[in-house]
């Protein structure tokens, strides 16, 4: 009996600790890769559009460069998000249209901006935030912008580095995918004027 | 033999054990010592003129604003590990749903600069209500726990206040909740800085916690996503303006807080005979709601203070 409360009280002593402390940052790396927008079981092919696409080099606005906030006590940074958001917009239109090289050569032209991107927890709940917006050009004319939230929330089992880099690879998926759906249908609609 | 050894062993194991579990009961009276003494620092009286000119550092903990839930605590009825993951479970489940429906507000509130807003709000309040001028406020990300120290040591020559800020959005989605830790930071040792410290902040001759709680009469049973489309519709209009109040009411506190005297002897700060008490949560700590006495009102607000120093904003 006096062992378990011992050892009960060890545990409330190692918790107690570890609740104090605030350890250095830690660097999380998202692994940019391409996300296809989802299509209907069983539907055709999705064929190559044959629209020039111009992404242009992704702007920060966030108030700091580097930090992703704060999950428990532990406190994230990343760098290079911008970079890893456009890899990751390029190898995914890249399966679905051709990519322009200048804007002069994009009939439909993106300029993406990171508004947000952060990891934080609610309870036991880790989340992922990745805010994009996408302004675009149509055949060299404005055609509004755009703001896509991608997200991720599940259990926070061990607040390692792993699940958090999961989440976050999570969310920037989930915000790609939406991307990728409404730049599609702009695609296909420029295509669509081309027609005779 | 073998066995007696190990009997041996375990006692020693268990009486080792229960050593540090003493250990640990002084330590736990330690804390709650702590506990009786005042969170607040208060400025020494008539020291104000000299925190002048000072330059203001808003640290913002959060990009954007974040949710709470009401934590399910089946534990606390018959504890045991299976009553401890349903609460997890519960409590995940919660939040999730927390998480999808602030996105709307979220949204709506993507241009909105709260921190830009406080800083206002701080040079006007301090301006009109103490002789205290904010030269400049920088806002900043608060990255890891030497993010504000290092502003305010980049400033030897100037005093400092630092703001320290989250916001959210309470659990039922009815209202939002704003919480500052605020410091100052005095230059060339005048005013004298506190003896007492604050975690990693830099010796500071000022010190305190604030809280700012503004409703919305929603009806009852309102869910948290419809609450959420109120707070969004018209690009975020209700909770910007929301936000906006409270800050505004956390910067009047600031200035109205660093005229307030300490209590004699280090004493926690008591109610006077004829003022009302109102049951609140301590900002800036644990979940913990404590008696705090109305200090101030005016019109539909009351200014409370804990019996630690810290002063909530709250709907009359």
């Amino acid at each position: 009996m006096r062992l378990e409360t011992g050892i009960s009280v060890a545990c409330v002593v190692v918790a107690l600790s570890f609740a104090g402390c605030a350890g250095p940052t830690t660097e999380l790396k998202v692994q940019p890769r391409a996300v296809a927008a989802p299509v209907a079981p069983h539907a055709a092919p999705v064929p190559i559009l044959p629209v020039q696409v111009y992404v242009a080099a992704v702007q920060d606005l966030r108030l700091d460069a580097e930090s992703l906030g704060q999950v428990g006590n532990r406190t994230f940074a990343a760098h290079s998000v911008p970079q890893w958001i456009e890899a990751a917009l390029r190898a995914s239109l890249r399966q679905r249209m051709t990519l322009a090289e200048t804007p002069a050569a994009g009939e439909l032209v993106l300029q993406p901006s990171l508004r947000k991107c952060y990891v934080s927890n609610v309870d036991v709940t880790k989340a992922a935030v990745v805010v994009v917006e996408v302004a675009f050009q149509h055949l060299g004319k404005p055609a509004g912008s755009r703001v896509y939230r991608g997200r991720h929330t599940s259990m926070n089992w061990w607040n390692s580095d792993a699940e958090l880099t999961q989440a976050l690879q999570l969310a920037f998926d989930d915000c790609l995918v939406q991307i990728l759906r409404d730049v599609d249908a702009r695609a296909q609609l420029i295509a669509s004027t081309r027609q005779p | 033999m073998q066995d007696g050894s190990m009997l041996s062993q375990l006692a020693s194991v268990g009486g080792w054990v229960s050593k540090q579990g003493a250990a640990l009961a002084v330590l736990c009276a330690l804390f709650a010592g702590g506990c009786a003494s005042p969170n607040r620092v208060a400025l020494p009286v008539g020291k104000k003129a000299e925190l002048s000119p000072a330059v203001g550092v808003i640290g913002m903990r959060q990009q954007e604003i974040g949710t709470s839930i009401n934590r399910s605590n089946l534990t606390a009825a018959g504890g045991g590990l299976i009553l401890a993951l349903i609460d997890a479970g519960v409590n995940n489940s919660r939040a999730k749903r927390a998480e999808g429906a602030a996105s709307s507000i979220r949204d709506s509130l993507i241009d909105y600069r709260p921190a830009d807003v406080l800083a206002q709000a701080l040079k006007t309040a301090l301006a009109s209500q103490t002789s205290v001028t904010l030269e400049d406020v920088q806002v900043v990300q608060i990255k890891d726990v030497s993010t504000l120290p290092e502003r305010v040591k980049a400033t030897p020559n100037k005093s400092v206040v630092v703001l320290d800020m989250t916001y959210e959005l309470q659990p039922d989605f009815g209202g939002t909740r704003v919480v500052v830790t605020a410091s100052a930071h005095p230059a060339n040792g005048k005013p004298a800085p506190s003896s007492e410290t604050r975690g990693k902040l830099p010796p500071l001759c000022y010190f305190n916690v604030f809280s700012s709680t503004y409703r919305f009469p929603f009806a009852a049973g309102t869910k948290p996503e419809e609450a959420a489309k109120v707070w969004s519709s018209t690009e975020g209009r209700l909770a910007k303006e929301v936000l906006d109040r409270s800050f505004t009411e956390i910067a009047a506190m600031i200035a109205y807080d660093l005229d307030v005297a300490a209590p004699a002897e280090n004493a926690l700060y008591k109610a006077p005979n004829t003022a009302q008490k109102r049951a609140v949560e301590v900002p800036g700590g644990p979940t913990v709601l404590v008696q705090a006495f109305v200090e101030k009102s005016a019109e539909d607000r009351v200014w409370v203070r804990c019996p630690r120093g810290e002063l909530c904003g709250l709907p009359l």
